[in-house]
């Protein structure tokens, strides 16, 4: 009788699983996610093909060193043009690359302007055309996103006394 | 007393839920490395990035951003935990599970991406043999073209998990 009773019990239960619904068993679950995106703008100096190798290249902060120069002989780094104005002045010239990008803003072009850091009374620097000072200097008021090169020139007067130049060029991209 | 215990275990078999739905669940979890979820232990998680930009600025902790020609994207992992019902005899007989994601609305614009898996509408698999149990990481990016407009993005991520 109990041996009976157990095979009906094994049967039922049998029947049980077996008789589960096919449906796959699952669960779901979700993540929101959320972020606020504002425009941006990328100013960024990079070596230029014929230009001196800029230390720190490809960033924002980037450095040029002529290292020691002379007027008559020496010689010059790579890509640095010096040039000789009679008996006045002599000067050190190379270009370097503008990089301006901009992201999440719809512009067209951008304002580069530049200016020393530091006030120097003796020696001059330029870029392309434009003779820099410690006020901000228009390069263009319509830069074209990408690369853009421009030539950089330290003339420095025969009357200065040989020593340590050194200053920085603050740069900044508006986008229009 | 040998045939109330043949008869309760029948019961046992016999008063599992029709529907085994129940008996698995899936929770999102604060990965060690990355972004603070939300909601983290629950399956109902929020990720915000807050706000970001392709230049400069900054990003929560455990964010990693990256600028491409054309695009920047903003990445963190997080962590899936399938569990299933450790009474249930027929879920014993599963050894894995599948996960699928897919987006909540269509997104024209951005790149989303789970575990390397762009993200649409439709239901995308994530793995499927999943170990139940097991807290997987799994790397989540949201990619960002330059040329979208600055705005607010928002998006569900729908996860199923499905024994195998």
């Amino acid at each position: 009788m109990i041996k009976k009773l157990f095979s009906i019990v094994v049967l039922v239960a049998c029947i049980a699983l077996v008789g589960v619904p096919a449906s796959a068993t699952s669960a779901t679950g979700t993540v929101a996610v959320t972020a606020t995106t504002v425009a941006s703008v990328s100013l960024t100096f990079v070596t230029d093909g014929a230009g001196i190798t800029l230390g720190g290249t490809g960033t924002s902060a980037a450095t040029i060193a002529f290292g020691s120069v002379q007027a008559y002989g020496g010689s010059v780094p790579a890509n640095v043009t010096k040039t000789v104005n009679g008996i006045i002045n002599w000067s050190l010239s190379t270009p370097f690359d503008v990089v301006v990008e901009v992201a999440n803003q719809t512009s067209s072009n951008y304002t580069l302007t530049a200016a020393l850091q530091t006030a120097d009374a003796t020696n001059t620097w330029a870029l392309g055309a434009t003779n820099l000072s410690t006020t901000a200097a228009t390069l263009t008021a319509t830069g074209a996103y990408g690369s853009t090169a421009y030539t950089f020139k330290l003339t420095i007067p025969f009357s200065a006394a040989a020593g340590a130049i050194s200053n920085t060029l603050n740069f900044t991209a508006t986008a229009n | 007393m040998r045939r109330s215990w043949l008869v309760l275990i029948a019961l046992l078999f016999w008063s599992r839920p029709a529907s085994a739905q129940v008996t698995l669940t899936i929770a999102f979890v604060s990965d060690p490395s990355g972004i603070t979820l939300s909601g983290s232990g629950t399956s109902s998680a929020s990720l915000s990035f807050g706000t970001v930009q392709a230049f400069g600025g900054t990003v929560p902790s455990g964010v990693t951003k990256s600028v491409a020609g054309n695009s920047w994207t903003l990445s963190t992992p997080f962590d899936v935990l399938v569990q299933k019902g450790a009474l249930d005899v027929i879920d014993l007989l599963s050894t894995s599970y599948t996960l699928t994601a897919r987006l909540q609305a269509a997104d024209i614009q951005d790149t989303w991406k789970f575990n390397s898996v762009v993200l649409s509408t439709t239901a995308a698999t994530i793995t499927a043999t999943g170990i139940y149990g097991s807290t997987t990481s799994y790397g989540f990016s949201l990619t960002v073209p330059f040329s979208a407009s600055a705005a607010a993005i928002s998006n569900t991520i729908n996860f199923t998990a499905v024994a195998n």
